[in-house]
């Protein structure tokens, strides 16, 4: 992917990030807008970085159609392709997921950019979520 | 904003969680529903922690940590196991995104501690009748 696009897309994150704070009835205010990524693009290599791990571990989660799922939707959040997955087993798939979780939380504490260490965060949780929720036969 | 402002918002949804959890533990029985019981006790400890996390981190900075409100606004009808669920599963998914915000407004160790909590609460919240989500605490991404 052109680095000038993944530039644009982080502009949008950054503009898209704010949100709801409050839990049920606290009644916060929105909060302040998020810091944008400082000029250049200190987190183009992370990026990177991010993609293929990403892409790699999606690789493997063919027998699992909702981690394939959720592999694209993270890749195409960076503007990148999945990839065609096949079936790892069982094992190697769970261990897959658990290290690409680990690596996006580790991702997120080294972004730069507030916004895209968010969206590497959520990336991880719902990675967590997913493992959380598979069948224990499934992987 | 400063990480003590980032950590006082974080404090104030926290008061909210620990606040509704202990409602909804009130309206939980536990012959009952052993399960659900189960698993509302659980998400008010873990809140609690944080907010007692959140507290002690404020005081060693020097700041007054925000207080609670005397009362939150609880959704009624907690009569069934199902309303039950849902306004805990709707209060996880509130703190996930205060975690998430929290991350992007914050660095190192203080960014981490809201990463581990996004992923424990986006966790937690599959015991209340959850599913799995593509961008838990951020689902603006969902619909990109």
């Amino acid at each position: 992917m052109p680095a000038a696009s993944r530039l644009s897309r982080r502009a949008a994150l950054a503009v898209g990030a704010g949100g709801l704070l409050g839990v049920s009835g606290c009644g916060q205010d929105a909060p302040a807008p998020l810091r944008p990524a400082a000029g250049g693009d200190p987190d183009e290599a992370l990026v990177d970085e991010v993609v293929a791990r990403i892409t790699a571990t999606a690789a493997k989660s063919g027998r699992v159609p909702q981690l394939t799922a959720m592999h694209a939707a993270h890749l195409a959040a960076l503007e990148a392709e999945a990839p065609v997955a096949a079936a790892a087993s069982r094992r190697q798939l769970r261990r897959a997921e658990r290290d690409l979780q680990e690596f996006l939380e580790d991702a997120a504490v080294r972004a730069e950019s507030g916004p895209l260490a968010r969206l590497l965060a959520s990336m991880s949780a719902s990675v967590s979520q997913h493992l959380a929720a598979l069948p224990s036969e499934a992987t | 904003m400063s990480d003590v402002d980032a950590l006082q918002t974080t404090l104030a949804a926290e008061h909210a969680a620990v606040y509704v959890f202990g409602v909804l533990g009130g309206r939980t029985s536990r012959s009952a529903m052993p399960v659900l019981y189960a698993a509302v006790s659980a998400a008010y400890a873990a809140h609690r922690g944080r907010r007692d996390q959140l507290t002690g981190w404020l005081v060693d900075a020097g700041a007054e940590p925000v207080a609670a409100e005397p009362a939150y606004v609880v959704p009624a009808d907690l009569e069934r196991a199902e309303r039950i669920a849902r306004v805990a599963r709707e209060t996880e998914r509130a703190c996930a995104t205060t975690y998430a915000w929290l991350v992007a407004n914050a660095v190192d160790e203080t960014r981490r501690w809201a990463i581990r909590a996004l992923n424990e609460t986006a966790v937690r919240e599959l015991a209340f009748r959850g599913t799995p989500e593509m961008f838990p605490g951020a689902g603006e991404h969902a619909d990109r």
